[in-house]
């Protein structure tokens, strides 16, 4: 489930091709395992019930071979939370102009020049009801994780303007990373490992549940450790296996997606 | 910015503007529309018209008295035949920028949520038929209505017009705006402090966010635990909705007292206490609701800055008052 902040639109790409559906899709996972909430995640010996994962998406770009950007606007608040499924979850879409590319990057957080505007009044998905609004100093909760360690509950929190994770899938020497967008657009799966959010703690101690500040995390060391976690913990994923799909020709690679986004407000 | 220049000027200036043209409407389209003032002026009228409760004495401003920042004092109000509900009146201070009105947040608008109280037996005690009825007998408000809506009294015009009285009664020049806004001298040292506290250590900001000082959404602070009130659960029938409730403003705290939403603490200093403290044991209740290790002087900043959200115009301001009498009486 994805939030999106400004409507579909016809672009003015400088020159490029016509415009294609881009959306991305998420996965959780485990390690190299499919992440599912009923399963505590163990972090350090300690087991982590997942809530919800919530992050905003933004300043999202394919890379063309020569390194320059094509900008894909938009900005969506991605959702995943307990009693949704943790696989394959759009969080995000626009429109992208056709062509070969060899990747694509995103921010996780909220631009700048929208971060320190009046939240009271902004709409979904930057309306102060989301619950990810800090202060205009601070700015939104760019990344968040609830969930509980023992009944003690966890909020990890990313925020800050120092602190927008930007996500590189793109790799300029070699082809792995390839896009095509076609004419029916393109999905491009994403996977997010929460292992890798809790890989390292602070000054090289492992990241430990029990103790308050790794429990609560909204500004200082922890939340800097965190806020480099995340940067290595999103990835490409191979598309979706063709599992009680419809007809084999309908499946991507190239696809557009079989539902409309579920969008609210 | 990893963006080249020009798309980033493109993507960054599109984005906020667009921002600016679909998010910073107002908090409400309506104040837009033309009839909206006549309906504010026929709405004031209302407001404070006790004709529209079941024995005669019970208006809005019952319980939604202008020196208190528009709540009555009490920790939970008194209504028809002096009978008394659950919950603490809360200010309408700005309530134009809620979404989520009563204390769970179950009415969208103030229209809908006006016809709560007219017809809660615990306030106005009074029927929808009954009202109407009684707007229609009397020539002076049936007068009105036909004036503002070429209408006779309804039930659609009358919270109309007593939700657009509402969307005026608008404050932002407490010394915390002056301040923000540049006068470094309109907040002491200890007011400055205890904003830094608000905003880091007292963990205040995480639900009293945004202008208002209020995030919109539902929480349990560690109240309470037997309450027979469950809150936000009333409505979801959810278990870890019991006892949450919508985080209320904190402008004008200082004229709101007592506090929480059965005003179950009578002073600010002891809101503070019981943050500080830790709460009430409480499986519901929110994940930073934990002792803070707040001193005596951080307290009493805290305490000095919650004071400088007061605006001193919300009792003073004329327009928010009784409105003149009329000509006419019922």
């Amino acid at each position: 489930m994805f939030k999106h902040l400004i409507p579909l639109s016809a672009l003015v790409l400088s020159g490029a091709g016509l415009a294609a559906p881009l959306t991305l899709t998420l996965s959780l996972t485990d390690g190299a395992e499919p992440f599912f909430y009923h399963r505590p995640l163990t972090i350090n010996g300690r087991d982590l019930k997942v809530q919800d994962v919530r992050f905003y998406v933004s300043n999202v770009a394919l890379v063309r071979a020569d390194g320059t950007e094509v900008p894909v606007e938009g900005l969506s608040l991605a959702e995943l939370k307990k009693g949704t499924p943790p696989q394959n979850i759009q969080i995000f879409s626009g429109d992208a102009p056709e062509g070969e590319y060899r990747g694509l990057r995103f921010d996780v957080g909220v631009p700048r020049e929208l971060n320190h505007l009046d939240a009271t009044t902004a709409k979904a998905p930057l309306s102060i009801e989301e619950g990810m609004y800090w202060a205009w100093n601070s700015g939104y909760i760019f990344f968040s994780l609830h969930g509980d360690v023992g009944g003690t509950k966890v909020a990890n929190h990313i925020g800050g303007d120092n602190h927008r994770v930007t996500v590189n899938l793109a790799d300029l020497q070699k082809p792995g990373t390839a896009l095509t967008v076609g004419t029916d657009g393109l999905n491009v799966p994403l996977n997010l490992d929460l292992q890798k959010l809790y890989a390292a703690g602070t000054g090289g101690e492992a990241w430990d549940f029990s103790k308050p500040q790794y429990q609560q995390v909204h500004f200082g060391a922890v939340a800097d450790q965190f806020f480099a976690n995340a940067a290595g913990a999103f990835s490409r994923a191979p598309a979706p296996e063709a599992v009680a799909a419809p007809a084999p020709s309908a499946l991507p690679q190239v696809a557009t997606p079989s539902t409309q986004p579920m969008m609210r407000h | 910015m990893h963006l080249q220049p020009v798309a980033a000027g493109l993507f960054g200036v599109t984005a906020a503007a667009l921002l600016l043209t679909l998010g910073n409407l107002g908090v409400s389209a309506q104040t837009a529309d033309p009839g909206e003032a006549k309906r504010a002026e026929l709405g004031r009228e209302l407001f404070y018209a006790p004709i529209l409760s079941s024995d005669g004495q019970v208006s809005c401003a019952t319980c939604h008295q202008q020196d208190k920042a528009f709540t009555d004092g009490r920790a939970t109000s008194l209504g028809a035949f002096g009978r008394t509900g659950q919950r603490s009146a809360p200010s309408l201070v700005n309530v134009a920028a809620r979404t989520r009105l009563f204390w769970h947040g179950g009415s969208p608008s103030l229209e809908l949520q006006a016809l709560g109280p007219l017809a809660d037996p615990n306030e106005h005690d009074f029927r929808p038929e009954e009202t109407v009825q009684t707007l229609e007998d009397s020539p002076y408000y049936a007068g009105r209505f036909r004036e503002v809506f070429g209408a006779a009294p309804s039930l659609s015009g009358l919270t109309q017009a007593l939700a657009a009285f509402e969307r005026t009664i608008v404050s932002y020049d407490a010394p915390f705006d002056r301040y923000s806004a540049g006068d470094a001298d309109a907040m002491g040292a200890a007011a400055v402090r205890g904003m830094d506290l608000f905003y880091g250590q007292a963990e205040c900001f995480h639900c009293h966010t945004g202008r208002n000082f209020s995030d919109n959404r539902a929480h349990n602070n560690g109240f309470l635990l037997f309450n027979p009130d469950i809150g936000v659960a009333q409505l979801t029938d959810a278990e870890e909705d019991v006892g949450k409730f919508i985080t209320p403003t904190l402008r004008n705290v200082g004229l709101t007292a007592p506090y929480m939403h059965a005003g179950q603490i009578g002073t600010l200093e002891e809101v503070i206490d019981h943050y500080d403290g830790g709460g009430q044991p409480n499986p519901n209740a929110d994940g930073l609701i934990r002792p803070l290790g707040l001193s005596d002087r951080d307290r009493a900043d805290l305490l000095a800055f919650l004071h400088a959200l007061t605006d001193e115009s919300i009792s003073t301001n004329p327009a928010w008052g009784p409105p003149p009498a009329h000509k006419e009486t019922k």
